[in-house]
């Protein structure tokens, strides 16, 4: 087994573009990478990250709905994807961190807010959220 | 510091996947509309409207198996909406989401991530 080491790894041609064998094909690496996530205690009075990549501040904008907002910006809004979870200290069920288009930011460039959802139909706040972000950066 | 340029990188027996130490790349993701058009996408080569909030996607590089993490979310700003992975439409070249407004499936926009090994 090889091994490179490096401190940084860029495109010869393009410098946004490498490739990597993955199985038995090739394709994009950075397309893969997350570009930015978080996780963060988000119900207490101010919202608190725990740690995270690519985000300069989380703001609590209601009963379970927060706006997050990234360093580097995304190449265009709404042409990248997300996902989270949510675990709720002191409550069985599960609960989804969806889209929330009512913030002032839906899946912009610079942002987005997100809502937490209980399996009771109704928004809260919540211990541990997680969020994760794919696409490409301005 | 250190920089390597490269445009490919690939194992040193020419073929092997390449491991990033310690981490993983996700090897597809999607965000689609209400009609699983694709806003954006990684190796995704189409999506399907299967019905009522009922979506799948064909993926450019299948993976080694069924048995990949795939995550789900909808666009929503309502508590009543949400997403769920569709295990009866997932196989290793599909992803599958459907959307919901409570028990009843609901045509939403949708993200779609995958991880795990290609074939």
């Amino acid at each position: 087994m090889s091994t490179v080491i490096t401190d940084n790894l860029t495109g010869k041609t393009a410098a946004g573009s490498v490739t990597i064998t993955a199985g038995s094909a090739t394709q994009s690496l950075q397309q893969g990478l997350n570009k930015c996530w978080l996780n963060f205690e988000g119900d207490i009075t101010t919202p608190a990250i725990r740690d995270s990549l690519n985000t300069s501040s989380l703001d609590d904008i209601g009963t379970g709905r927060y706006r997050v907002k990234y360093s580097n910006n995304f190449n265009a809004a709404k042409e990248y994807a997300g996902g989270g979870m949510t675990i709720r200290s002191g409550q069985s069920k599960g609960a989804f961190v969806s889209q929330d288009s009512q913030g002032n930011l839906n899946f912009a460039t610079n942002g987005t807010s997100i809502s937490v959802t209980r399996h009771d139909n109704t928004l809260g706040d919540a211990d541990q959220v997680s969020m994760l972000l794919t696409g490409d950066l301005a | 510091m250190s920089t390597l340029k490269a445009d490919t990188i690939v194992a040193a027996d020419g073929t092997s996947p390449v491991t990033l130490t310690k981490q993983s790349a996700a090897k597809a993701w999607v965000n689609g509309s209400n009609s699983a058009v694709l806003s954006a996408s990684f190796s995704i080569s189409s999506g399907t409207d299967n019905g009522t909030g009922d979506y799948s996607y064909a993926l450019s590089n299948a993976f080694s198996s069924g048995n990949f993490a795939q995550q789900s979310t909808s666009g929503s700003n309502s508590p009543t909406h949400s997403a769920v992975s569709n295990p009866d439409r997932i196989t290793s070249s599909v992803l599958a989401i459907e959307t919901s407004n409570n028990t009843t499936n609901s045509d939403k926009e949708h993200h779609i991530t995958a991880h795990g090994d290609l074939a």
